[in-house]
């Protein structure tokens, strides 16, 4: 009869012979119970070694492991619909189910509840923190105070209270402009009809202080909400230091 | 871009159940395997350009836990505790107790294994990869890690049966 090593039965015990190796080795289980009583151990061991570690797959993830992988907290946003139609849009490029993490929908659900309370009630002020404002009109967010000010006339990376992030033209034709306020609020702000609104605001990525002149186009401390709506919405490249000094004068008009 | 880096950490948090079973086969204590896991998401998500889409996500992840071990928390492991008390279950019931017993004593001996044979018990046993995906992880051939496998099995029934007869 032929034999069969350790290492070809416990292969077997695992599956991963060829289909005539396999065939070989059932066969000779067959005749010779010795042999048969080896794969048994085999894959007892196996049964036995995932069966000990198993209810660890089974515990709660504890949250400081989950965290870093945690989305920024979307607090605010001007369409709520436009997020969505990119989400489900992404998802049917993907072609395959897309499974949401508990913290996506809790962004989501931040977001609409701002989105519902500002649409709600219609002209309410939401202070984003002191002398920094965003006003509703008509369901859409705009800018107000420091944050409208800034927005205006302060060019990108240089600090303040606000600081201004990556500017650049929408493919709407509307310049848009990112920024972070001093208690890390960040956001994107496009320029339509004479105002500054809103697209999305989010609260505390607690990526830390600001980097000056350092990141001056789309910095790396922007969260990546603001960023995936800058890359939704960008035309070609962000302006330079002199379209932008040049946009400032323009009021940011086409 | 960005949204395949979204995409990317959401299928990485679906993993983290597993990512902590395999730290679990590596270091003994669970604080130090959430350690292991925490510091290896950490690298995947500076080093995320480096996964290549369409290979096993589970297999590059478990590359960085185990490179993760070796580098830095292997060394800080609470090895003055190392055998933990036994915990909770034993007023549930004869057969739950008998199978949590059971448990400790293949986690006991998984952990008394060499650093080699318990990545290739984490890899092959507890996280089912084939010997082809195990061996790509360890960088070693498919030939090697069988002897492997089958010289930790054959480790791991010694310190069973050596459990058996001291109990």
């Amino acid at each position: 009869m032929k034999s069969f090593s350790d290492e070809t039965l416990m292969a077997y015990a695992d599956g991963e012979l060829d289909e005539a190796t396999r065939r070989a080795v059932e066969e000779a289980m067959h005749k010779d119970a010795a042999l048969a009583r080896r794969v048994a151990r085999h894959k007892a061991m196996r049964n036995d070694v995932f069966a000990a570690f198993a209810p660890v797959a089974e515990e709660a993830v504890p949250p400081r492991l989950a965290q870093p992988l945690r989305q920024a907290t979307v607090v605010s946003l001007d369409s709520v619909r436009a997020r969505r139609e990119a989400e489900q849009q992404a998802a049917r490029k993907a072609s395959r189910s897309r499974h949401w993490s508990w913290p996506e929908w809790g962004a989501l659900a931040a977001m609409l509840m701002v989105g519902v309370m500002a649409g709600h009630y219609g002209l309410g002020m939401l202070p984003l923190e002191n002398g920094e404002t965003v006003a509703s009109r008509d369901g859409t967010l705009v800018a107000q105070g420091r944050l409208a000010t800034a927005l205006d006339q302060q060019l990108g990376g240089n600090g303040g209270p606000v600081r201004i992030g990556t500017s650049f033209l929408a493919q709407d034709n509307s310049y848009c402009r990112s920024f972070t306020t001093a208690q890390d609020m960040s956001g994107l702000a496009c320029k339509q009809g004479g105002a500054w609104k809103v697209q999305l605001a989010v609260q505390g990525q607690g990526q830390g202080k600001p980097q000056q002149g350092e990141f001056r186009q789309a910095g790396s401390e922007m969260p990546t909400p603001v960023l995936d709506a800058i890359d939704q919405r960008i035309a070609g490249q962000p302006l330079d230091a002199k379209a932008e000094q040049e946009a400032v004068q323009r009021k940011w008009q086409r | 871009m960005m949204d395949n880096d979204n995409a990317l950490h959401e299928e990485i948090a679906t993993l983290l159940p597993r990512l902590r079973r395999f730290a679990r086969t590596l270091a003994w204590h669970r604080e130090d395997a959430d350690d292991l896991v925490q510091l290896s998401v950490e690298r995947a998500i500076v080093h995320s350009s480096s996964y290549q889409a369409g290979t096993r996500l589970d297999s590059w992840l478990f590359r960085i836990i185990k490179n993760a071990w070796i580098d830095e928390v292997r060394s800080r492991t609470r090895r003055s505790e190392l055998f933990a008390p036994e915990e909770e279950g034993e007023h549930v019931g004869d057969d739950f107790a008998e199978a949590h017993q059971q448990r400790m004593a293949v986690q006991k001996a998984v952990s008394l294994l060499s650093e080699e044979h318990r990545l290739v018990v984490g890899l092959v046993l507890v996280e089912g990869l084939p010997y082809k995906d195990a061996a790509e992880v360890l960088d070693i051939p498919v030939g090697t890690l069988t002897s492997r496998l089958a010289r930790a099995r054959t480790a791991l029934q010694e310190l069973l049966s050596e459990q058996a007869r001291t109990v």
